[in-house]
Parts: structure tokens; sequence; C-alpha cells
């Protein structure tokens, strides 16, 4: 709630050092970017940026998920698989998203998504790969064995210790995985203009024809959608993992 | 990425557990207390030796046999009422049938009104009352019970001791108590086994000739206070043994583990 009441007068000071004369191609005054704002959602430019980069982030994290969480499971599971693999995860992990991005346009083009899906997918991989590694180490014996004395089988260890049990990992490395997957992705979008769209490419072509507001409706919006799928996660993560101690 | 070195818990060990019995085993710290424990819930399979239940080698768990912990086991991603229904899932029994026996369970250890409530939200108490109505729920024949009360205060240990000694005389169901009270011991039990200093053996068995019905007055009888003076001195001497024997053991010898109940 406070924090509102600290963004209104941010935004407050801003108007009035634009009416002072503060030069707008530093900065536009929020009543022109509002404008702006309001042009782009009605000629359907923002929705539709938006949409395409919501879709690949979409599209690489599902791919990431398919890989990482097999991949962690049995690596954990495993220890030959782990000693082979765990090291290669490991000496890969540190390279930054970004720092993937010419491997992508080397490899996938700069015409179709693929490049665009391949970037979320490597930021989304690690995270998703760490947390649910570590989720799968740290099932309590005490409580398989438990599980065991009361006569689970496989398919009851599974479902109702093994899953619940990693479920508040794997939702944790959801998370991070969307924050990292999406700054890639709008960092590639940059570089590269996939098929003329999303969020990343809009804003290059607001730079270039000069648009300072729309730069700026641009920049709020990535933020905003950043903030809105980590809102939602987090909402989820409350509702599924009620029984986790606050 | 086990430890190479070896370490003897048990040799030489034997014991039989009969049919409803009550059975504790007491030892000074560290004497395979708990790897006994464990090797009758069929958590662990001996190197030597074997363990029998009705004449049948244990391999592996069983809810026949099963456990109540020291730190409940509870699934803290369970309500009250799912955990001590769910030894009754696995066996496939449906939904409206479980809440059914779970909430008589629950009754008998006095938690009704916290069905729904998650373990983080119960006492320590509250809890192994939890754990004690999930072994029920599950109708064994044997109740293998590791230091249950030992992370709770007096109060409520004592109050659970005489909980448990009152389900033993209603269900009369085998129980095996490790525990390192000696008054809990001697409180609940038939008999008294005396464990010596790792690796562990059976270094006497005492029969509690105590009347069924114990109250918790029961602790001040002049039998009661001359035979836990007696236990603690058997322990106290394997305490002192275990001082002098610093050095890991390693097994060479075969022993034999035999609990046989019916």
């Amino acid at each position: 709630m406070k924090g509102i009441i600290t963004i209104v007068v941010i935004i407050a000071i801003w108007q009035a050092a634009s009416f002072a004369g503060l030069n707008p191609y530093i900065l536009p005054a929020p009543w022109d970017i509002f404008l702006a704002f309001v042009d782009s959602v009605k000629d359907g430019s923002l929705l539709k940026h938006s949409w395409a980069s919501f879709q690949r982030v979409a599209i690489g994290i599902i791919l990431a998920c398919c890989l990482s969480l097999p991949a962690a499971v049995i690596l954990a599971l495993n220890r030959i698989l782990r000693e082979f693999f765990l090291p290669v995860i490991e000496g890969l992990r540190p390279v930054p998203p970004i720092a993937w991005i010419p491997v992508a346009i080397l490899w996938f083009g700069v015409r179709g998504d693929a490049g665009s899906y391949f970037i979320v997918f490597i930021a989304s991989f690690f995270p998703l790969f760490i947390n649910t590694f570590t989720a799968v180490r740290n099932i309590e014996p005490i409580h398989i064995n438990a599980a065991r004395s009361l006569g689970a089988g496989r398919w009851h260890l599974i479902s109702d210790v093994a899953i619940p049990s990693t479920l508040p990992y794997l939702i944790t490395g959801l998370r991070i995985s969307i924050g990292v997957g999406w700054m890639g992705l709008i960092a590639a979008e940059m570089v590269v203009s996939y098929q003329g769209t999303g969020l990343g490419y809009m804003f290059q072509l607001n730079r270039d024809v000069n648009n300072p507001a729309d730069v700026m409706v641009n920049t709020i919006t990535i933020g905003l959608i950043g903030y809105l799928m980590n809102a939602i996660i987090l909402y989820a993560e409350k509702k599924i993992v009620a029984w986790k101690q606050e | 990425m086990r430890d190479n070195v070896h370490l003897t818990a048990l040799e030489n060990f034997s014991l039989s557990v009969y049919q409803n019995d009550f059975v504790s085993i007491i030892g000074p710290s560290g004497c395979g207390k708990t790897t006994l424990l464990y090797l009758l819930a069929g958590f662990l399979k001996p190197d030597n030796g074997e363990i029998l239940y009705r004449g049948q080698p244990i391999l592996k768990p069983d809810p026949k046999r099963t456990v109540i912990f020291q730190e409940y086991g509870l699934f803290p991603w369970k309500t009250v009422i799912e955990n001590v229904g769910f030894a009754l899932k696995t066996k496939g029994i449906d939904h409206h049938t479980r809440s059914e026996i779970a909430q008589k369970y629950i009754a008998m250890v006095h938690l009704s009104g916290f069905e729904h409530k998650y373990p983080y939200q119960l006492s320590g108490g509250m809890k192994q009352r939890v754990g004690i109505a999930r072994a029920l729920a599950c109708e064994p024949d044997v109740i293998l019970m590791d230091e249950p009360f030992a992370a709770l205060d007096n109060i409520t240990r004592e109050i659970l001791q005489e909980e448990i000694r009152r389900i033993w005389e209603t269900t009369h169901k085998t129980f095996v108590l490790i525990t390192h009270y000696i008054d809990e011991a001697i409180f609940l039990s038939q008999k008294v086994v005396v464990m010596s200093a790792r690796p562990g053996r059976v270094k006497e068995m005492v029969e509690v000739k105590l009347p069924e019905e114990r109250g918790p007055d029961i602790k001040t009888h002049p039998y009661f206070i001359a035979l836990k003076n007696k236990l603690t001195q058997s322990i106290r001497e394997e305490v002192s043994t275990s001082v002098e024997n610093t050095g890991i053991t390693l097994s060479k010898e075969r022993g034999t583990i035999k609990v046989e109940t019916g």
C-alpha cells in the first residue's frame, strides 16, 4: 500500500519536472507516456508484441521443463549418471543467458522463433534443474520409511511422498526460471528481430523512429508482465503449498 | 557414498518377542537400539544372521509391523485425517470409508476437532498423538516405537505414556519400544531388555511384575523404584564399558537376531 504512495509521488514530481521544461528526449512526461500507451493499445500493437513475447517465454519454459525436470530427477537418483553429467551442467550454468544469443543466431538463424525459444530454454533450464535436483536429494528418509511401514508401494511413494515434498522447490525453480527467461528473451528480441514481433523488437523500433514516449511504454510493459507472471506463480504457490509454515 | 568404515551395531544378538508382549529395549547411547528397531521394521537388512517374523525372514517394511518415530515422521503436506488415513489409502480403501475409520482413531487419541489441521499447526505432543493414531489405523500386529516421546516435555511425555499403556491394555497388540528413559520402560512394559554397549547384545531381560492396570502413582511403588535402581546400575556398567572401548570393532562373528511373534 505504502509502495503505491511512493509511486504516485514520483510520478507527480516527474510530471512537475516535465512542466518545468525537462527535455522529453531524455525523459518524456508521464502524461505523454500515458497517451502513447493508450494509442498503442488502440492500434493493437502493444498487445500483439506482448503476446508474441509471452508466447515465446511460455514455450521456452515448457521445453525447459520437459528436459530439465526428468534430467534432475534421474541425476538425483543415479550416482553414476550424476558423476558423469553434473560437472557438465555445473560448467554451463555460469554462462549468462544473453551470452547464448550469438550461439542461438548461429544455430537457429534470425527468421523463425526457434532462436528465441532456445534462449528462454537455456536461461530457465538451470534454475529448474538445480531446484528439482535439490528437492529430490532432500526428500526426507523418515517420510519414505514412514510411508513404507504404512504399506506404501512404489506408486504411493511417488504420488504421496516424492511429488508433494518436491513441489515447493519446483515452484520456486519455476518462478526463478520465468524471471531469467523473460530477461533473456527481451535481450534476444532486441538483438534479433524474430518475425518483427515481441516487446524487445518493439523497443528497437520505437528507438529507431525517435519515439521516446513509446520506448517508455515498452519498458513499463516489460516490467509489468514480468511482475504479473511472478505474482501468478506466488499466488499458485500459496494455494498449492498451504501446508508450509509461514 | 557411504562410509567404508564398517561399524558393528549388533553382534551375537538374540531376542524373541511374543504376541501381546510389551517389550522395551534400553541401553547406553549408541548401543544399536535404533539399528535393531530399523531391522525389525525392515528398513535395514542384517549383514549376517536373520530376523524372523512369524517364522518368515523380514526383508522389507510391512504395515503389519508399523513404526512410531521419534521425530513423528508425519507427512507435513497431509492434514491430520489424511496422515491417519494414509495406511488405508495404500490398501485402496475408498475416501469415505477411510475418513470414517481415521475419525475413529483420531478420537482414540483425543484429537477430534483437529482433523483438518496440518502438522505445523500442532504441538509436539499432538503431533505424536497423530503418529500413534496413524500407526493404529494401519491395524498392525506389532507396533515398533523408536524413542517416541524423547522430543517432548516431561508432562506431555507422561500423559502419552499413559495413553500408550491404555492402548496396549485395550488392543493387546505387540509393542516393541526403544527408549533411554528407564521409567518409561518399566512403566509401559511387561519385559525390559538391557542392551550392552556397542556392539549391542542382550545383557539381560527383566520381567516387570507390576499389575496390568498402571496409573502414574505406580512410579512411586517400592518395586518400581527397586527395579529402576537395578536397571540404572546395569546401564551404568555398560556406559563405562563403552567409554573404555573407544575403538571401532570390525564384524567377524556371525550374529543372529530372531524375533518371533505368535
